[in-house]
């Protein structure tokens, strides 16, 4: 079978060992194809994360594999693993995860300089739009200007795969809504393989691929054909 | 606390059990070391005291002049405060080989008080016995059965010479290696030695040791002690007067009794001599008297002896009368005799004639008898002849008719028979003739014989008639015989008479003869007993003559004896405590050098410590600001929130104190004082109780430095609303920081170091902790290696660089004149003596603002030369300086104590009273003792008097200075040397002292070093922990591990460079801050840290660091990238 661009056969993790083991994720097929803009959705302790984990090479399935652009990086030993999130991933947190210390310009220098092939730093931030932003202190931005910068830090490292974990979770709603936006025009625009992982169901509508998880198991996968813009999503 | 609560406050101290574990260590630390050190002083004095009361080691000794009887020792005890005395004796002895002599303190055994170890072998028991100095012993090779020969004068109280090795020992009189000073041989005791005391002949004892009441229960070197003993002192010295004037009378009583004796003696010898002079003068009277007598004597026998002589001379001519008158008799005697001889001789010659006729008549007679005789044979053979032929013819006859018968019968003729009958024949014819022929002759013969006998018968009668005539004249002459023969006998009666009268004679001349020789003898006699009588005199002379010198003599002697006696001074007691001990104030003095050390080090120490534990906590509760609004929130009312993170604190600080405290005050004190037992090698005790007071400082200081600094980050939180504490803490804002406006450098950097550089400029209190607590363990290293180099330095400085004399030599000033010059020729000729430079040296006391100092103050005769033996300087300069008329150089800590400075003027007294002004002109560097010098220009100026320039400094050859008793012993064979005192042995002291301090040191910067290590271990984990979500994130991103711990450790470096930095600057100020506290009065010690002992605090701390961050590698490696994903707290 041809694998797609994103392909999970079987994962598994287990947490604990001995008698009390926790299946948090338990045999979980997917496949997301290159370019898409998808929506991993689930209750809280539906194993999202750990899947989101296990993508961003964060943590290791405990069997299965993990296929990205033709790499089963669920067989990477811990250094390749590093050198995937380096090179492969971009991560946007729900808390930003900025470093206090560096401006918005350099926090986004700070993820380029360990990459191969970054984009330009500035230009990045004035296409998340904080052109004029760029020497102010994460302090002295907004939790949505916080988050802008957050996602420049991850797309300037061109990664194939750009995974955000609630990327709105910390935000109010506009400007949510706005990150979203950010997020989709990214994957329209620059062909960029985006997963978002959410508790929200109603992001489903912008994905282009909507991956429903329960107890550790894929319970739904559809292709949207015709996904809708941000702007005509309620919640 | 409610359970929840107590739940969450014993789980926090689970999950956060690397926090609680380093502030536990910390204050453990910090409280280990402050209550240990702080211990350590006194501990070693409990120390001390607990060895010198095992030995019952003396308080007091008293030495009396004129030695202490029975009753002074009585008289002590009963000096209130004295629980005994106890009289023993003490002298120093020479021992060994000429040229290699040591002095030996001799010591009789004490029962009650300083008792001895035995190391070796056993205790003395008898006479002739000895117990030896265990490191002398070491030293000499001495072993058990050795035999010891000490050297002493004759009327020394020591009765035994030689003694047998049965034992080594330690004595509490000698705590370390010096064994004192004397006035013998080299000048320093050897080592001491332990004998019984009936090997010391003297009813006095030399010393008595006194044991105070209740010194036993005070610890030694505390002034509780001190004091003590010196109310005992002072009364003791109070009876000094009394006993003294006691011993004093009785001794001058004696002596007097002595010389009243003497001169009783004298006295009677002098009547003695005059009586046996009397004596004598009598004996050579009477003697006189004889020679005369037996002069008179002889005169006598010499009249009686002329007497004799005439007596004998009458009778010898009676004699000569006698002798004449005899001889007429006898010629007359004579005649008679030769007449009557004479025909005698007649008579004799007629009887001859007569008896010759007779004689002839006979022969005739006899002759013709013969004839006679002759005829009858001749006759008798004539008329055998004839028988004879008439046989031979009738046989012829015979024949010759056989012959004729025969012829006639036979017929036949024979011719030869008829021939042999012819020759027959014939023969018978010729004997017929021969016999007729003799007949004849016979014939003749017979008429002769007929003559012959007429004529003979004539003759005959003629014969007889002159015989008859012959016959009366012989008649005749027989009676005159007679008559002569009384004549004789007349005769023989007169010579018999003379003869005796001449033996008479004889023997009167032999008894003349012997008188005479006897009076000669008794003249040679009288001559003789003249002489003698002569000799005598003069020997009566000389015997007066004698005598009298002898008197004289005698009372010379007395009068001297007087003198002695006159001159025996009252007796003066020395009463000293233990500090006369040798090094048993060091002893004192060391742990006051700890306990200075204890006053600072520790302390500072122990702030760092509280200062980090503080940090600590004031991280967790800021740390736990949401749960704080949580809690506060439900309800909870502020007390019991902060109860929880006051518990915390407490339970760590206080079990990290208990904790400290207990292997603190053990650990800490121990090493110290093992480290000075090999100093004061025989002190075996180690006494280190646990002190309470220490323990309660450090740990309520601990304890309350974390619960206030927990309460006011409590207080901070507990201000807020609990919506406010809900909410993540608003992110302290990045900030540029002054680097940023130098775009030169700061756009070289990259973004990690930009990061750290504004890391470190954000958190402002935790950098300021951070380079605090890491400079601090850094000078608090720098300290204990910059002591070292001070300390250290001494010795090298005092002696390398500023005293270059090796020895200092006294002069007795009671020496005379001749041989103060002879020292003083010697020392400047010897050629093992480099140099020496005769100077005045004195002690004397300045008194200061606060307090007197003792100072030696030293004049030199040169102040040139004076430069080669002590190099003046000021500190921190090459060039010295020559002394001055413009005033004295004085020791800098001198200077210092007495808070004077040059141009001031200061009092100085010296013992005799002398005292004066002084004007300081400068200071000099020095480091041991207090010293002033100036010229002697100077001296008189300020004194008024000349100094007395008899002492001398004295610089021995190159090879000498190894062993420079050699030379010693033979200067201290000058009568003028009093004592001397080798710059080596003091700087060995020293460097025994210092080395032992080293040792100290060494425990300082281990305690540093384990400080610096657990300061920074916890300031990394703050750091770690409070930035557990940035890390993770970076690790996301996909930081290499690697990467992540040099994002953290750039940091970490940085700030303990900075820090390192800031504590080395810190650390000259500390240092010089405890150099000056640590010092003893006596001493300076050095000012520089070399630059080895910055390096190697700052390697220490950074080393340390390298490996904190090796560790927090591995912690950081397991940070869990999900941290990212969580919630701000």
């Amino acid at each position: 079978m041809e694998k797609s661009f994103v392909t999970l056969e079987q994962v598994t993790k287990i947490y604990g060992k001995g008698e009390v083991q926790i299946k948090a994720v338990d045999g979980i097929d997917l496949s997301i194809e290159k370019g898409e803009f998808a929506i991993i959705v689930g209750q809280s302790g539906a194993g999202k994360t750990t899947v989101l984990n296990i993508l961003g090479g964060m943590d290791q399935a405990t069997s299965g594999h993990v296929w990205v652009d033709g790499q089963d990086v669920a067989a990477y030993p811990a250094r390749r693993l590093t050198a995937y999130r380096r090179d492969d991933v971009g991560f946007v947190f729900q808390f930003y995860n900025l470093v206090p210390n560096l401006t918005a310009l350099e926090n986004v220098e700070l993820a380029l300089q360990i990459c191969k092939d970054p984009l330009d730093a500035r230009d990045v931030l004035g296409e998340v739009g904080l052109g004029d932003r760029l020497g102010n202190f994460p302090a002295q931005l907004s939790g949505g200007e916080q988050q802008r910068v957050s996602i420049a830090r991850a797309l300037a490292k061109n990664p194939k795969l750009l995974l955000c974990d609630e990327p709105t979770g910390a935000l109010d709603y506009q400007t949510g809504k706005s990150i979203l936006k950010l997020l989709q025009d990214m994957c329209r625009q620059r062909g960029m393989t985006v997963i978002v992982i959410t508790h929200n169901s109603a992001l489903m509508p912008m994905a282009d691929r909507v991956i429903q998880i329960k107890n550790g198991k894929v319970s739904s996968m559809e292709v949207n054909e015709t996904p809708l813009p941000v702007e005509e999503i309620e919640w | 606390m409610k359970k929840a609560l107590r739940k969450d406050f014993f789980m926090d101290i689970k999950k956060s059990f690397a926090r609680f574990i380093s502030i536990f260590f910390i204050v453990a630390l910090g409280v280990a070391f402050f209550s240990g050190i702080q211990a350590a002083s006194p501990d070693m004095r409990y120390s001390g005291d607990a060895y010198y009361d095992e030995m019952r080691l003396m308080d007091l000794k008293v030495m009396g002049t004129l030695g202490l009887t029975e009753e002074d020792l009585e008289s002590l005890e009963q000096v209130k405060g004295v629980e005994m005395a106890e009289g023993g004796y003490a002298l120093d002895v020479l021992s060994g080989e000429e040229g290699e002599q040591r002095v030996i303190h001799l010591e009789s055994l004490g029962e009650e008080v300083n008792h001895v170890s035995v190391v070796h072998g056993r205790l003395p028991e008898k006479r002739g016995e000895c117990l030896v100095d265990v490191q002398m012993a070491d030293e000499e090779d001495l072993e058990l059965g050795d035999q010891m020969e000490f050297h002493v004068e004759k009327d020394s109280i020591l009765r035994q010479r030689v003694f047998t090795v049965v034992g080594t020992c330690s004595s509490p009189l000698y705590i370390s290696y010096a064994r004192g000073n004397t006035t013998l041989g080299s000048g320093e005791v050897s080592g001491y030695t332990y004998v019984t005391g009936d090997n010391f002949d003297r009813e006095t004892y030399t010393v008595a040791y006194l044991l105070a009441k209740g010194a036993r229960e005070q610890t030694s070197y505390t002034d509780m002690y001190e004091n003590l003993v010196d109310k005992v002192k002072a009364r003791v010295e109070d009876i000094e007067e009394e006993r003294c004037q006691i011993r004093y009378d009785l001794v001058k009583g004696e002596a007097e009794q002595a010389l009243a004796d003497a001169r009783k003696e004298l006295e009677d010898g002098r009547s003695e001599a005059q009586e046996g002079l009397d004596e004598a003068r009598q004996e050579l009277e009477d003697g006189r008297k004889k020679i005369a007598d037996a002069r008179t004597e002889y005169a006598d026998g010499l009249q009686q002896l002329e007497d004799g002589k005439k007596e004998l001379e009458d009778g010898r001519k009676k004699l000569a009368d006698a002798r004449v008158q005899y001889q007429d008799g006898a010629s007359q005697w004579t005649a008679a005799k030769n007449e009557l001889d004479s025909q005698q001789e007649r008579l004799n010659r007629s009887q001859e004639q007569t008896s010759q006729g007779y004689t002839a008549w006979n022969a005739s007679k006899q002759e013709i008898d013969q004839k006679e005789q002759e005829y009858n044979t001749g006759q008798a053979q004539y008329e055998q002849g004839m028988a004879s032929i008439s046989q031979a013819k009738g046989e012829l006859a015979a024949a010759r008719e056989r012959y004729g018968q025969f012829v006639a019968s036979s017929g036949v003729a024979d011719p030869q028979t008829e021939a042999r009958f012819q020759a027959q024949e014939a023969q018978i014819q010729s004997q017929e003739q021969t016999l007729a022929q003799t007949r004849q002759q016979l014939d003749d013969a017979q008429q002769q014989l007929e003559s012959g006998r007429r004529e003979l018968d004539a003759t005959k009668d003629q014969l007889d008639v002159a015989q008859a005539q012959i016959n009366s004249g012989m008649a005749q002459l027989n009676s005159g015989r007679a008559q002569l023969a009384e004549r004789q006998t007349q005769l023989n009666a007169a010579a018999e008479e003379i003869k005796a009268n001449e033996a008479q004679l004889i023997q009167a001349e032999q008894e003349i003869q012997d008188n005479e020789e006897k009076l000669d003898r008794a003249v040679g006699e009288i001559e003789a007993n003249e002489q003698k009588l002569q000799d005598g005199e003069a020997e009566y002379r000389e015997a007066e003559q004698e005598a009298q010198e002898k008197i004289a003599e005698g009372e010379e002697k007395i009068a001297e004896a007087q003198k002695d006696v006159d001159a025996i001074e009252k007796p003066v007691w020395y009463v000293e405590d233990r500090s006369s001990l040798p090094e048993h104030s060091g002893y004192g003095d060391n742990a006051d050098r700890i306990r200075n050390i204890g006053r600072v080090f520790p302390v500072l120490f122990f702030l760092v410590a509280a200062l980090i534990s503080l940090t600590t906590m004031t991280r967790m509760v800021e740390d736990e600001r949401t749960q704080i609004g949580t809690l506060k929130a439900l309800g909870y009312s502020k007390g019991a929130i902060a109860s929880k993170y006051l518990g915390y604190a407490l339970l760590a600080t206080l079990g990290g104190s208990i904790c400290g405290t207990l292997i603190g005050q053990k650990i800490l004190p121990y090493i110290i004082i093992t480290a000075y037992g090999i100093m004061y090698t025989h002190m075996s005790t180690v006494e280190i109780p646990y002190q309470m007071f220490y323990a309660l400082v450090g740990s309520a200081a601990a304890v309350a430095c974390t619960l206030l600094a927990t309460l006011s980050a409590c207080y901070k939180e507990l201000m807020e609303t609990p919506a406010a504490l809900m909410r993540p803490a608003s992110p302290q804002e990045g900030k540029r920081v002054l680097l940023e406006y130098i775009p030169f450098i700061w756009k070289r950097l990259d973004f990690t170091w930009k990061s750290t550089v504004r890391n470190l400029f954000r958190y402002k209190k935790r950098f300021f902790m951070t380079i605090i607590g890491i400079g601090g363990c850094t000078a608090l290293m720098l300290v204990g290696y910059g002591l070292q180099d001070s300390i250290m330095d001494i010795g090298t400085l005092q002696y390398g660089e500023l005293q270059h004399y090796d020895a200092t030599v006294l002069q007795d000033e009671d020496s005379s004149p001749e041989e103060k010059a002879k020292l003083r020729d010697y020392l400047e000729t010897d050629e093992r003596i480099e140099s020496s430079v005769q100077v005045y040296f004195q002690k004397m006391t300045a008194s200061g603002k606060q307090k007197d100092t003792d100072i030696y103050l030293i004049v030199p005769e040169d102040t040139d030369g004076f430069s080669d033996l002590v190099t003046l300087r000021e500190r921190g300069e090459q060039e010295g300086y020559t002394l001055e008329e413009a005033g004295v150089a004085i020791s800098e800590k001198t200077a210092r104590m007495l808070g004077a400075e040059p141009g001031d003027t200061i009092e100085m007294e010296m013992e005799d009273g002398i005292s004066g002004k002084v004007k300081i002109g400068r200071i000099c560097e020095n480091y041991m003792s207090h010293y002033m010098y100036m010229t002697s220009l100077l001296f008189q100026e300020y004194f008024g008097e000349k100094p007395d320039l008899s002492d001398s400094l004295v610089v021995f050859q190159e090879e000498y200075r190894e062993d420079p008793e050699q030379v010693g012993r033979d200067i201290m064979d000058y009568p003028a040397a009093l004592s001397i005192s080798y710059t080596g042995s003091i700087a060995d002291q020293l460097e025994n002292m210092l080395s032992s301090l080293d040792s100290v040191i060494v425990v300082l910067i281990v305690s540093a070093g384990m400080l610096a290590f657990v300061v920074l271990y916890n300031l990394n984990n703050i750091n770690i922990t409070e930035r557990k979500r940035e890390l993770a994130t970076l690790k996301v991103l996909g930081f290499y591990d690697g990467e992540v711990s040099a994002y953290v450790f750039r940091e970490n470096v940085l700030l303990t460079l900075i820090g390192a930095a800031f504590g080395a600057v810190l650390g000259i100020f500390l240092h010089r801050f405890v150099i000056v506290t640590v010092e003893v009065d006596a001493a300076m010690f050095g000012r520089t840290i070399y630059w080895p002992s910055f390096l190697y605090s700052v390697l220490f701390t950074v080393g340390f660091s390298a490996f904190v961050n090796l560790t927090m590698h591995f912690k950081l490696k397991k940070i869990d990238m999900v941290e990212s994903l969580k919630s701000v707290e």
